[in-house]
């Protein structure tokens, strides 16, 4: 079971990850390697879901119930 | 070397350059996050565009009973940020550089954004704040501050927000207004009149007062867009051969590059992205200030509307433009014209209905321009006032765009507003985004409230602060 804190430090950590994981993506633009920009983004899309999963878990957490459903 | 050569060479070159590892952070958030929150709401800008719709067009009358902001009104202001020169040179440019198939990805960004813009919009209301002048103000500045109780994150916000509009992308509206203006009417000096029109105009309204804004925008902007639409399915009549064409090029060259271009498919995919964000604005914050002016029942309204919003923007303005553009004939012939921008619709244009095509180009640009001119001064406006509420700063704001516009239409040309405007709109995306994500529980609480007044059959849902499970910051919506 994950808390609160865990979460955030998360959520800090895989968020650095994805700007880094963006720089790639910009390198490769820039050098016109248009094709390989595709590996550092796909990586940083998996990176933004793990991410949001946290975001989404620490406000569970800290409203002490998930949102209700629509 | 003159200070335009250093400007438009070393400078634009430096902006470039950041850009491209801006876009490369931003392209990330922007499309990752959009993908998520469309899969958290289920898909409702496409799903429950009947209602979007409906709600967009609601609250006509509305506007005229109060002093405040009506949702019919702040939708139309937003559609007049919304629908500028992007509209026109940013699709022309598109299809230049990216191929027929940048208008695909820009479909399919629209879309995705549109959800972005709904959860951006449903936040500035749930945070909005009403000033002393007895107006709602809001936007990413204030969602920042009160969402997270930090004042220097909303500044940062706030700063880099006028940075991004109230300088790059005036100073982009007003370039190329000017330009197409200066190529259609040609005499001496041409773009500093039409700098002096341009600023002039725009002065006269922005020391009008917000109200005034909103009634002017309220009655352009619809006229406006339907004209294009219509001029732009007259445009296409000439060429109707091509029109079928047009739409099988978009398609076709989704995952090719056309062999004039060259390069590989990342480049269509990134100018549909850039193209489109640049148009419709989804992410950007942008639109956002705007929404939170409305006077609204419930949040979720307004997010509802411009949601809408964007995909009117891409979906219909922007798609008829590539249209036109396109039904011209094979990529290859267009790509042989070796024009950009408003210049190549013009060429198209008046290849098959004659000069006067140029002059009716030059105007729809003018008119969009200005009407996104208002837009963006209207957020640079509640934006300053974030930062200190004194009407010193609302003057010094409309002074400051003033200048940008006219100093921006005497500027031939459009790199170095494009390089700037690029590069501070890829930073806000980024933090906009971001900033979003981590409040987004709001919004989906917001929403289910929504909905669930909704399956009780109450018609009109308000909404009530109780119905967020950590209302901090939240000072309306008693």
């Amino acid at each position: 079971m994950v808390t609160v804190d865990q979460c955030s430090k998360a959520i800090k950590v895989l968020g650095i990850a994805v700007v880094i994981v963006g720089i790639f993506t910009g390198y490769f633009f820039h050098k016109g390697d248009n094709n390989m920009m595709f590996i550092p983004l796909l990586i940083g899309f998996a990176l933004i879901f793990v991410m949001y999963y946290f975001i989404d878990k620490r406000a569970e957490l800290v409203a002490g119930k998930k949102v209700d459903k629509y | 070397m003159s200070i335009m050569d250093t400007l438009n060479g070393e400078i634009s070159d430096m902006f470039w350059f950041v850009d491209d590892y801006f876009w490369g952070i931003s392209f990330v958030f922007l499309i990752g996050l959009g993908i998520i929150f469309t899969v958290k709401l289920k898909g409702l800008q496409i799903l429950k565009i009947k209602e979007t719709s409906s709600l967009a067009l609601s609250g006509v009358a509305d506007g005229r009973k109060t002093s405040k902001i009506s949702s019919f009104e702040a939708f139309c202001i937003g559609m007049g940020a919304r629908i500028g020169v992007g509209n026109i040179a940013g699709v022309a440019t598109a299809i230049m550089m990216g191929g027929p198939g940048a208008v695909f990805w820009m479909w399919i960004f629209a879309i995705i954004g549109s959800a972005s813009s709904f959860m951006e919009s449903t936040l500035a209301q749930i945070y909005k704040e009403k000033k002393e002048d007895g107006h709602f103000y809001g936007g990413p500045a204030y969602y920042a501050m009160k969402g997270f109780g930090s004042r220097r994150l909303g500044i940062i916000a706030a700063v880099l927000l006028v940075l991004t509009f109230g300088v790059g992308f005036i100073g982009v509206q007003s370039c190329n207004a000017s330009n197409a203006l200066c190529g259609a009417f040609e005499f001496e000096n041409n773009n500093l009149v039409f700098a002096l029109i341009i600023a002039g105009l725009a002065g006269i309204i922005l020391f009008k007062g917000l109200k005034a804004v909103a009634k002017f925008s309220a009655k352009v902007v619809p006229a406006m867009a339907v004209l294009w639409v219509v001029f732009a399915i007259i445009a296409m009549c000439f060429n109707i051969d091509g029109v079928v064409n047009a739409v099988s090029m978009i398609f076709s060259y989704a995952f090719t590059v056309p062999s004039a271009l060259g390069g590989a498919v990342g480049t269509i995919i990134v100018t549909g992205l850039k193209r489109g964000v640049f148009s419709n604005e989804a992410g950007l914050g942008s639109v956002a200030n705007i929404a939170a002016t409305a006077n609204v029942k419930h949040p979720v309204k307004q997010g509802m509307i411009q949601s809408f919003g964007v995909l009117v923007d891409t979906l219909l303005v922007c798609t008829t433009t590539a249209l036109v553009v396109l039904s011209y004939g094979n990529y290859s012939e267009i790509y042989a014209l070796g024009l950009k921008g408003a210049n190549l619709v013009q060429a198209i244009t008046s290849a098959s209905m004659g000069d006067i095509a140029n002059y009716i180009i030059a105007l729809f640009m003018f008119v969009f321009a200005f009407t996104s001119l208002i837009g963006y001064y209207t957020m640079s406006e509640a934006n300053a006032r974030f930062v200190k509420d004194s009407k010193k700063n609302v003057l010094a704001i409309r002074i400051l765009v003033v200048i940008v516009a006219f100093c921006a239409a005497c500027v031939t040309d459009v790199t170095i507003m494009d390089a700037f405007s690029d590069t501070f709109m890829a930073a806000m995306a980024a933090v906009n985004m971001i900033i979003v994500a981590l409040l987004s529980r709001k919004v989906f609480e917001a929403y289910a409230d929504y909905r669930k007044q909704k399956k009780a059959g109450i018609e009109e849902p308000e909404f009530h602060k109780s119905a967020l499970s950590d209302a901090t910051g939240v000072t309306e919506w008693e």
